[in-house]
């Protein structure tokens, strides 16, 4: 039961990387029914600014909580900017023609990406060791050792979902992003300006990307330009799984897959990627537009 | 000072021409009606005039200003508000959403509690709605709710797509009598509509599109009186 509890633990951690990724995926599938293919590449540039932050602030001192949360939101904020970059120049002009435009336009950004960070010589093509912005820290709790990282890793990601819940459905921005996801010339008719709601998504999904993998990189702390690719596809299944286009669904689907992940992996480590596929399939046989998606109903 | 005025207006969707060189204005004050049958450039027209259509060649002037490539975000700000064909409420949202979502330009709060209570007056079903999500409304609810987000967005020159779209005859009053009401009040109209006898009876003046082009044009009555409107829009 204590090794349950422990793995659970683990699981809900794992979850949470891939709900706040999974979260950027939604998002912009419900503003711009666009499925930002790279979006798993946001993780990557995420964790390769914490690198830089942590390295260029900090040198090689052990960082505090205030020191991480300062990296936290530098990751974030330069993330989301290249985010809104990215969506302003590749997916904007494709944005009136046929939706597998921007997918294909998303699908050579990540190539790019991936391939320009391989060739900036201070990024380069080798793996980094990421610094650890907490140290690990066993805690018994009723007989179970839960690492502290986990615990705040956890409680930390619900906060960010819950402010972001809170601002898309009480605040000027999240009403117009609800909007414009529902109606975009309709929206402009009452004055909202499209182009710059569709910028704020994007970098609350980047943003929110990058602190994904300032927690991935804590974890598991290898970065290479290429990481963000299978990290990006769970976290696309977790948004499917949840019912795309539906924030709390994308939280939902995240944590499903995390749980799944770990407690498959504890018994057969190598099939627990085929395993989140299989869950996926299984789903959606039963319920095509995810856990909490809704079926279209027009009305005329 | 015409408070708009279109000028030679060609709108092009690639090869196919939606829009031919048409040329009107409407005075502060007025209701104007643009009738035709489907696929004469209505809806195009009254798109371009706010911005959600671009304009191949020609002009549109309000209040004497260019506002022919302006986005459609400004030009509400400018004061012409557009209920757009289809009603296009957001489903995804309860009444009262919708109308603050109407009430995005406006600035101050006061203004926002009285312009609600204004379109609550003239709709009381949709106060009885408000914390509804939309999707549950009727065709009807919803072209008041179109309707009432107009009046919360306020503006001197209303456009009307097809506001009897898909009504029911009873509805359809409703609807034309609030527009005659907000007319009264001040508010300028522009009008789609295909009901041609509802628009010519509310209209001071109408233009007969046909396939791009300006065909006729005259006062409401006139038109309504005209043989050839009659066999060609009012079935007699």
């Amino acid at each position: 039961m204590a090794r349950f509890l422990q793995l659970l633990v683990f699981g809900l951690q794992l979850g949470s990387i891939y709900a706040l990724l999974a979260i950027g995926y939604t998002m912009v599938f419900g503003i711009i029914r666009m499925i930002n293919m790279m979006h798993g590449d946001f993780l990557m540039i995420g964790s390769y600014a914490v690198y830089f932050a942590v390295s260029l602030l900090f040198g090689n001192q052990l960082i505090g909580p205030a020191a991480a949360l300062l990296v936290l939101m530098i990751s974030g904020t330069v993330t989301g900017s290249i985010g809104v970059g990215i969506e302003r120049f590749a997916y904007r002009p494709l944005r009136s023609r046929a939706p597998i435009s921007s997918m294909i336009s998303a699908i050579g950004v990540g190539l790019f990406v991936e391939n320009l960070f391989r060739i900036i010589p201070f990024i380069g093509p080798n793996p980094r060791t990421a610094p650890k912005l907490m140290a690990d820290k066993i805690i018994t709790v009723g007989g179970v050792d839960l690492n502290i990282v986990s615990i705040v890793v956890i409680l930390f990601s619900l906060v960010i979902m819950g402010i972001l819940y809170y601002v898309i459905q009480n605040t000027k921005i999240g009403m117009q992003m609800r909007a414009v996801a529902c109606d975009k010339d309709a929206s402009a008719l009452m004055g909202s300006n499209v182009d710059n709601v569709v910028s704020a998504t994007f970098f609350i999904g980047a943003g929110l990307a990058a602190i994904s993998g300032a927690f991935y990189a804590n974890r598991y702390p290898v970065l290479t330009v290429t990481m963000g690719a299978t990290l990006g596809n769970k976290a696309f299944i977790s948004a499917v799984v949840g019912g795309i286009g539906d924030i709390r669904g994308a939280v939902l689907g995240g944590f499903i897959m995390g749980i799944v992940e770990i407690l498959v992996s504890s018994v057969l480590p190598d099939l627990a990627y085929g395993i989140s596929f299989i869950v996926l399939v299984i789903i959606l046989l039963f319920k095509p537009e995810g856990l909490l998606g809704k079926p279209q109903i027009e009305k005329v | 000072m015409k408070m708009l005025e279109v000028n030679d207006l060609h709108i092009y969707y690639g090869a196919i021409k939606a829009v031919k060189g048409i040329s009107f204005y409407v005075e502060k004050g007025e209701i104007v009606a643009l009738i035709g049958a489907n696929g004469a450039g209505k809806t195009s027209t009254l798109r371009a005039i706010t911005g959600l259509e671009k304009v191949h060649s020609g002009s549109i002037k309000y209040k004497g200003e260019e506002i022919t490539s302006t986005p459609a975000h400004q030009i509400v700000r400018m004061g012409i508000t557009h209920v757009p064909e289809g009603r296009r409420i957001f489903t995804n949202m309860t009444v009262r959403e919708n109308l603050l979502m109407a009430a995005l330009t406006v600035k101050e709060k006061g203004e926002v509690n009285k312009r609600m209570q204004e379109a609550f007056d003239l709709f009381p079903r949709l106060k009885e709605r408000i914390k509804q999500s939309a999707l549950t409304l009727s065709g009807g609810e919803q072209q008041m709710l179109a309707v009432a987000r107009a009046i919360v967005t306020g503006g001197e020159l209303l456009l009307m797509d097809e506001p009897s779209m898909g009504l029911a005859p009873i509805i359809v009053d409703e609807i034309f009598e609030v527009i005659q009401r907000l007319n009264k009040e001040g508010t300028t109209i522009l009008l789609n509509e295909q009901n041609a006898y509802m628009a010519l009876s509310a209209a001071n003046r109408a233009y007969v599109l046909e396939t791009g082009n300006i065909n006729f044009t005259g006062t409401g009555q006139e038109l309504l009186h005209d043989q050839r409107i009659q066999e060609a829009y009012l079935g007699s």
